[in-house]
């Protein structure tokens, strides 16, 4: 597999390629975009949002919604927008470790009183025996 | 009561324990609050997990041999969720604010819980539902203190449509 190129790269060559618009450099807008295009392919890290939404099994207005929440990493690229492969499994990871937790079950809340002052305890001694 | 801040939220152990940390998790990951923890908090998680999980295998099981398997399944399990929670909390270094005077605790031990709190920043928000040396609705060295049900209300009365974002996030059907 190809190496995955920085989140940080693609937004900088995104906002490259505004600005080379912007100032109607078209022949460098273009390659730019060309450039993005290639390295936004999931070989190297980068889904559609097609992809990204049947990854995660939501719609692509909620793919860019979390886009724009911060919740995944994406840019748009030209007229379409790229995410982070990478940031589709961190979602993925987290709910997945979440529905294990449920799987396995939740301590009572009495239950986490009495653990919680018993390990805070230990924690409280451990601590001071290594300040002291 | 005063409102909640929610780019300065900590949240205690406890919360992370409880049955709803799904919908702690998946709101801070959503950009509704911003969460934080403690590597003191990270550690509390761990073991308080594990002595759970020990405690009901120890219930459940009635061979050593039973409980010992069990308990090295669940080993990585709660590696996972440690891990899970780093993505999505924001860790603090709660020494920064070791310095703050918290004599008045009823239990010392509670301190590195308040001053990750102070770490986070001022004003900020603790939600724990830990009532014996956190009161909550009062506000303590401008951290207000909230427990986890009421915290949640607030956070879905701010953002009406949290609650069928964090369904859609945790990719549960919505009832009713």
């Amino acid at each position: 597999m190809a190496m995955a190129v920085q989140p940080s790269t693609v937004y900088r060559l995104a906002e490259l390629e505004r600005e080379m618009a912007a100032a109607r450099r078209t022949a460098e807008a273009e390659a730019i975009r060309e450039a993005l295009a290639a390295l936004t392919r999931p070989a190297r890290g980068w889904l559609s949002t097609g992809q990204a939404a049947e990854r995660l099994g939501v719609s692509v207005p909620t793919v860019k919604d979390w886009v724009r929440r911060g919740t995944l990493e994406g840019h748009p690229v030209g007229s379409r927008w790229r995410v982070s492969s990478a940031s589709v499994d961190k979602v993925l990871d987290v709910r997945g470790l979440l529905a294990g937790m449920e799987d396995e079950g939740y301590p009572t809340e009495e239950e986490i009183q009495a653990l919680t002052l018993r390990v805070r305890r230990q924690m409280g001694s451990e601590r001071a025996h290594r300040v002291g | 009561m005063a409102e909640p801040t929610f780019d300065r939220v900590t949240l205690d152990t406890g919360v992370l324990l409880g049955a709803r940390n799904r919908e702690f998790l998946a709101a801070a990951d959503l950009g509704y609050y911003r969460g934080h923890w403690s590597v003191w908090m990270a550690a509390e998680f761990a073991r308080v997990r594990t002595e759970w999980i020990a405690m009901r295998a120890s219930r459940e099981l009635a061979s050593r041999a039973d409980v010992k398997a069990r308990l090295e399944r669940s080993r990585d399990n709660v590696n996972g969720e440690v891990a899970a929670l780093a993505r999505v909390l924001t860790l603090v270094d709660y020494n920064s604010a070791a310095d703050a005077d918290l004599d008045r605790l009823r239990d010392g031990d509670d301190r590195p819980i308040m001053w990750t709190a102070i770490a986070v920043g001022v004003p900020g928000t603790l939600v724990t539902d830990n009532r014996r040396d956190f009161p909550p609705g009062e506000v303590r060295d401008g951290i207000l203190i909230l427990g986890s049900v009421v915290f949640l209300d607030a956070l879905y009365r701010a953002f009406p449509d949290a609650p069928a974002a964090i369904d859609t996030y945790l990719g549960r059907e919505r009832s009713g």
